[in-house]
């Protein structure tokens, strides 16, 4: 009886497949009734069966923190084909498919240059403002308004998010004139410390000022829209600054300067 | 057991050609064909970019491969616009065709060169201090279908995270549904054997 019943003990595969609801009526209905039936086959379906996870939740943020902008760049950067010379298509085409497949073993940004594309600004200071913006995206006032606001807390978040970067940041310089300072916090992109200080305009909503370390130099600010927000950027020495927020343009400009300035002093 | 006996859909249209760049558009009805779904295809190409560029990550584990793995499989899909078949999923036609650029001239280069692969830690949550037990959780989930083998976690990802059917699965890694179907079971005996018995998952597949 017991050499029967494991005569029909299903594979994993079975096993996994009837999890997965890929199994058919009749091969579904017979599994089914052998784990109802037989002990070491219900033993198997519930180790197995272990092995239900949120995978779909855990790789939710890969998506999230995906280079969208500088994708959609390489894209808007990819010749149009068709209208080219027909004569010189395919060899000029093959070669721009040999040249992006080499890029990918190569791995070198600066090769990038031979592609032309230009107008994607490849470079890497470019990845974070877009990686900060779709994140910030994500918040909503909601996100913000239960935090705590006394100074205290912020003064000691402040401290630390200074700490990670290699700053002073005090909390009179990062202050935004009617504009509540939510929390201030660590963040990390590819690696590095990223500062995150979030704020909530009690009109246009969520903003943030963000830092990282940078050695690209002192660069003057400049603005920039990313995900429907306005951005202003600039970096000093030793980091790279960004504002963004849903305000308008000229409004960010005004408080960045205010910013820019405190924290020079 | 029947899934094993459904014919696979023949993918060759995603098999690499070396003759298909120059060679059919002639006539100009043609040429007027293929200018649509070229841009059809581009058009519907920006909403994959994110998705393609995980299933990037998936494969080589490092940001900037990912990027050039995207942008090799867009000029690819545009190139060979001619042979999508309108009315069939794009998403799983352009993951069949990162997916043969991976295999085929990417990774097969790599090992060659000897640079094998850096184990780089996928730890792109941003929150180091303020985690949720939701993201722990999602972070442990994240580096155990990471420690699979490469075609384990493929076929995890594709199933699981992108929602794909065996018989999909099959068809974007061009192997025989049964190869499928034991990737599947060996990685969820794996998997089984880290987990926690009590805790178990309300949510497991999306895509569907």
């Amino acid at each position: 009886m017991v050499d029967l019943k494991h005569a029909e003990m299903p594979s994993d595969e079975m096993l996994v497949a009837f999890l997965d609801g890929e199994l058919d009526g009749e091969e579904r209905a017979r599994i089914d009734r052998l784990i109802k039936i037989d002990e070491a086959v219900a033993a198997r379906y519930e180790f197995l069966s272990r092995s239900e996870m949120a995978f779909y939740d855990a790789f939710q943020p890969l998506l999230e923190n995906a280079p969208t902008a500088k994708l959609e760049a390489i894209l808007g950067g990819l010749p149009a084909s068709i209208t080219d010379d027909p004569a010189s298509r395919g060899m000029s085409r093959r070669g721009f498919m040999a040249a992006a497949i080499g890029l990918v073993f190569v791995g070198v940004a600066a090769d990038r240059g031979f592609l032309a594309f230009k107008q994607s600004s490849s470079d890497h200071d470019d990845d974070w403002r877009a990686v900060v913006a779709e994140y910030l995206s994500l918040y909503t006032p909601e996100t913000l308004a239960n935090l705590d606001s006394d100074e205290q807390s912020h003064t000691a978040q402040l401290q630390n998010v200074g700490d990670a970067l290699g700053l002073s940041l005090p909390l009179q310089a990062v202050s935004l004139p009617g504009i509540p300072l939510k929390r201030a916090q660590v963040l990390q992109y590819d690696g590095k410390p990223l500062g995150q200080i979030a704020y909530l305009d009690p009109e246009h909503g969520p903003m943030a000022l963000c830092i990282v370390q940078s050695s690209s130099g002192p660069r003057s600010p400049q603005t920039e829209r990313r995900h429907g927000m306005n951005v202003v950027y600039w970096s000093d020495q030793a980091h790279g600054y960004m504002l963004i927020g849903r305000n308008t343009a000229d409004e960010l400009n005004d408080l960045a300067e205010g910013v820019r300035t405190a924290l020079a002093a | 057991m029947t899934i094993a006996h459904r014919q696979l859909s023949a993918y060759s249209r995603a098999t690499p050609d070396a003759s298909s760049a120059a060679d059919v558009r002639s006539g100009p009805v043609w040429t007027e064909a293929i200018i649509a779904s070229e841009h059809e295809i581009r058009a519907s190409l920006a909403q994959y970019l994110g998705r393609l560029w995980r299933y990037g990550i998936v494969l080589s584990r490092q940001r900037d491969v990912a990027d050039d793995l995207v942008q090799a499989t867009c000029v690819r899909a545009l190139e060979r616009a001619s042979q999508f078949t309108s009315g069939t999923r794009l998403d799983r036609w352009l993951f069949s065709i990162m997916h043969s650029i991976w295999l085929n001239e990417v990774r097969s280069r790599r090992i060659r060169m000897g640079n094998g692969f850096v184990d780089a830690d996928l730890t792109l949550s941003f929150d180091g201090e303020h985690e949720t037990e939701t993201h722990v959780t999602a972070n442990q989930v994240l580096r155990q279908v990471n420690e699979l083998p490469e075609a384990q976690r493929t076929a995890v990802f594709l199933a699981y995270v992108e929602g794909l059917s065996y018989r999909e699965v099959a068809e974007v890694l061009d192997v025989p549904i049964g190869t499928v179907m034991s990737r599947l079971a060996t990685a969820r005996a794996k998997l089984a054997e880290h987990a926690d018995p009590d805790v178990k998952a309300k949510q497991m597949k999306g895509g569907k």
